[in-house]
């Protein structure tokens, strides 16, 4: 059992070191191996920029999903947080009410989806489906002229970018790490992470031990809307404008990178903190992917293939822990 | 020799389930697998049937090795089990049931005409009431379910047939049965039937092998020269293997907890059994208000988040888990229950099935829930682990709660129980026709009503 458990912490360093060496060996248009611009301090940090979205993202999807839900509306809410965002910038509104704005919408959607899988008690990836059609709808809506943010947004744009030089890891990398930090001691060590962990492992028997499953649920989703709402603002300031596009593909990123980081699929195994191993591991794979020159579409479908290998992998990962 | 088994051994965790048993199955023989709770027996069967692998051991089957993965290969090899009904398809008829994966068939459609014929000519071979095979198999009592499975081996005479049979032994309910094995035999299938009951084996079965402790420690004949080999290899046959019931502990009954719906009354103190063939699920009780039932175990959570989860607040400070104070105290349980885990740490879902159960029981006697429903704790297990799981709902009703048993063994319910009722399908679910302290039924009488249920089952007549 110990060596399964030490199979399930190496799984994102053996991909990590995957990525590593097939960087090492592969080579960029111009005939250098890729490794020489991959494996560099200046690209380590725009890396760690790059990993903010994926990272927030992968914190939001992985407390679904360990609380035995998923939600599929995701990459949309983000989409509309960063719309909502440079709207607000646009009009004129100070630097606070529209990042504040922003991360709200993603909270309330979320709100919206823990209260129908809480009220109507059908399955999770149903109902975000339908949120996911409402949501996108008012993203297209909202977003139909093309959104850029003004210039320096109030100061936004620093935040996110891997300035100055004599600072490591630009401030957004910082807050990420330390809300990944404070949700995954929330998960460990608070009786509503216990609770929310129960859910995720049987929700019948968790409700039979008195566990308030409708309130812990929406907790739990709301959490991931404020979570999906933070990227959407950062993904917003990295590229500078808003638009309903922003969200394509980020659904499937985000889910990969909670498997990868250990998530058991339909809950009950897995930490918070995998789940944010799992999305610098995601970040790493995109980086990589751009530095050998790779386009868009290609990126999209190694992701589907290495989520393909993760949902492969979760059996013999978490085999001995669903006998009953 | 059908089929022989040589030093099979097997582990379960830690402890040896099986040490060196063996078994020699004649063609077209009834041989009775005996052995008292906890001999091995059924993982003996298990093992035959391709569910479990051995850790050692030699099988043949025709004098070719017979090592099954998994119970599909077992059945291609022919080797078929039977016993509770558990291989029939409920929601089916009993002539679908009967050609199931030998549909008679042209161009993919099923000719419905010679499936019923089929379905006929094996079901006039069973003694006894005839079935109808247009009946649904989930409407017909267990003991007419048995008659179906061995209807079932009639038509493709297996090569060996195992027959696992649980139950207490009731003469009249068996006879059918015994006859439609019998019947079985003569066309060369050999017959292996465990049970605990040397009653039962005595009335069916010419040969037998006695298991004890996992090992083969008698086999031979049931009447004549047979004893004299069974003395041989160190065991005469006994009367019984019935063991000794659990000395109960003294109990007082309090006041009245819950009023149930069906004129069942709970009182503090009291462990109130209900007998009926699957329990609370198919029997819904009202009880006056929600009760805390018995949940699953939570695999992927620790030992210690199963025990505490109820009650996770007092380990807490303004929802602030402590997990000191939660170790601390899942700790302390894990010894009281005698709990086989590395550590409070270590996953639910990696422990053995008694040790699953003991951490059910123990998580209610942590929290404060005071009427408490369970549904066949032991099932599955045996020996030492029942009588802890046994020892431990006796604790919890010492303490002043209420439980609710509903459980399949006769035999768990009469050393448990103050009070049983008895419950049967029909008309109005859930309706105990009859409720009398424990004292005033036998194990018989029990057995009976859950073999052969309904005189007046309302499916089957409206068909």
């Amino acid at each position: 059992m110990n060596l399964r458990r030490l199979l399930n912490m190496a799984i994102p360093w053996g991909v990590l070191a995957c990525i590593l060496l097939a960087a090492a060996c592969l080579q960029t248009p111009e005939g250098q191996p890729v490794s020489v611009y991959f494996l560099t301090w200046d690209n380590a940090r725009f890396l760690a920029v790059q990993a903010i979205v994926t990272g927030l993202g992968a914190l939001g999807m992985g407390l679904v999903l360990l609380s035995g839900g998923i939600d599929l509306s995701a990459a949309a809410a983000a989409a509309l947080s960063g719309i909502v965002t440079a709207l607000l910038f646009q009009n004129g509104a100070s630097a606070p009410a529209a990042l504040g704005a922003g991360v709200l919408t993603g909270g309330v959607i979320g709100l919206l989806n823990g209260s129908l899988t809480a009220m109507l008690r059908a399955p999770a990836w149903i109902l975000t489906l339908c949120t996911l059609a409402a949501v996108r709808g008012a993203a297209d809506w909202l977003g139909a002229a093309p959104l850029l943010l003004p210039e320096g947004a109030g100061g936004l744009a620093a935040w996110v970018a891997p300035l100055p030089a004599w600072m490591p890891l630009a401030p957004g990398v910082w807050i990420v790490l330390l809300w990944g930090v404070l949700l995954g001691w929330l998960w460990r060590g608070s009786v509503f992470g216990r609770h929310a962990a129960a859910i995720g492992s049987s929700e019948t028997a968790a409700r039979l031990c008195g566990v308030h499953v409708c309130r812990v649920k929406v907790c739990i989703y709301t959490l991931a809307g404020v979570c999906f709402g933070l990227a959407g603002v950062a993904q917003a300031a990295t590229t500078g404008q808003a638009s309903p596009a922003n969200g394509a593909g980020l659904a499937v990123e985000w889910i990969a990178a909670a498997i990868i980081g250990g998530v058991q699929l339909g809950g009950g195994a897995g930490s918070v903190w995998g789940a944010l191993l799992g999305g610098v591991v995601i970040a790493v794979l995109r980086n990589a992917c751009q530095q050998a020159g790779w386009p868009v579409p290609l990126q999209e479908i190694i992701l589907g293939g290495v989520l393909l290998a993760a949902v492969a992998l979760d059996r013999p990962r978490h085999a001995t822990q669903g006998q009953s | 020799m059908r089929l022989l088994a040589i030093g099979v051994t097997q582990k379960s965790g830690a402890a040896r389930t099986l040490c060196g048993a063996q078994l020699a199955l004649a063609a077209g023989e009834l041989h009775a697998l005996l052995g008292p709770d906890g001999a091995g027996k059924s993982a003996f069967v298990a093992i035959l049937r391709g569910v479990q692998r051995p850790v050692r051991g030699l099988m043949l089957l025709e004098g070719r090795p017979y090592a099954p993965a998994s119970p599909d290969e077992a059945r291609r090899a022919g080797v078929w089990s039977a016993g509770d009904g558990a291989s029939l398809a409920g929601a089916l008829t009993v002539e679908e049931n009967l050609s199931l994966g030998a549909e008679p068939a042209r161009r993919g459609w099923i000719d419905r005409r010679s499936r019923r014929a089929l379905a006929c000519r094996a079901l006039t071979e069973l003694p006894g009431k005839g079935i109808p095979p247009w009946a649904l198999v989930e409407s017909l009592s267990l003991a007419d379910r048995r008659l179906v499975e061995i209807a079932r081996a009639l038509l493709a005479a297996p090569k060996v047939l195992l027959v696992e049979d649980p139950w207490p032994y009731v003469p009249e309910v068996s006879a059918p049965f015994f006859a439609a094995l019998r019947r079985l035999a003569t066309r060369g299938t050999a017959i292996l039937y465990a049970t605990r009951s040397v009653e039962a084996a005595r009335a069916c079965c010419t040969r037998y092998t006695l298991l004890r402790e996992g090992g083969t420690v008698a086999s031979g004949r049931m009447h004549g020269d047979g004893q004299a080999r069974g003395k041989r290899l160190g065991e005469a046959l006994p009367a019984t293997l019935e063991e000794e019931p659990l000395p109960r502990l003294p109990r007082r009954m309090g006041r009245a907890l819950v009023q149930a719906g069906a004129g069942l009354t709970l009182h503090e103190g009291e462990i109130l059994g209900l007998a009926g063939l699957d329990g609370l699920e198919r029997f819904p009780v009202r009880f006056g208000r929600d009760p805390d039932a018995i949940a699953g175990v939570l695999p992927g959570l620790s030992v210690a988040d199963n025990l505490t989860l109820p009650c996770l607040r007092r380990f807490s400070y303004f929802g602030l888990l402590s997990l000191e104070l939660q170790d601390t105290a899942a700790l302390d349980w894990m010894e009281k229950l005698h709990l086989r885990a590395r550590s409070p740490h270590q996953n639910a879902g990696t422990l053995s099935a008694a040790d699953r159960q003991k951490i059910l029981l123990g998580r209610h006697l942590l929290g404060q829930a005071n009427v408490l429903f369970v549904e066949a704790p032991t099932r599955g297990l045996a020996g030492p682990a029942k009588r802890q799981i046994h020892a431990l709902l006796q604790a919890i009703a010492a303490e002043g709660r209420g439980i609710v048993l509903a459980s399949p063994d006769p035999a768990e319910l009469l050393a448990l129980c103050d009070t049983i009722a008895l419950l049967r399908p029909g008309p109005q679910p859930g309706q105990p026709v009859e409720c009398r302290p424990a004292v005033q039924w036998t194990e018989r009488e029990l057995a009976a009503a859950l073999l052969e249920p309904a005189p007046t089952d309302a499916k089957r007549s409206a068909l």
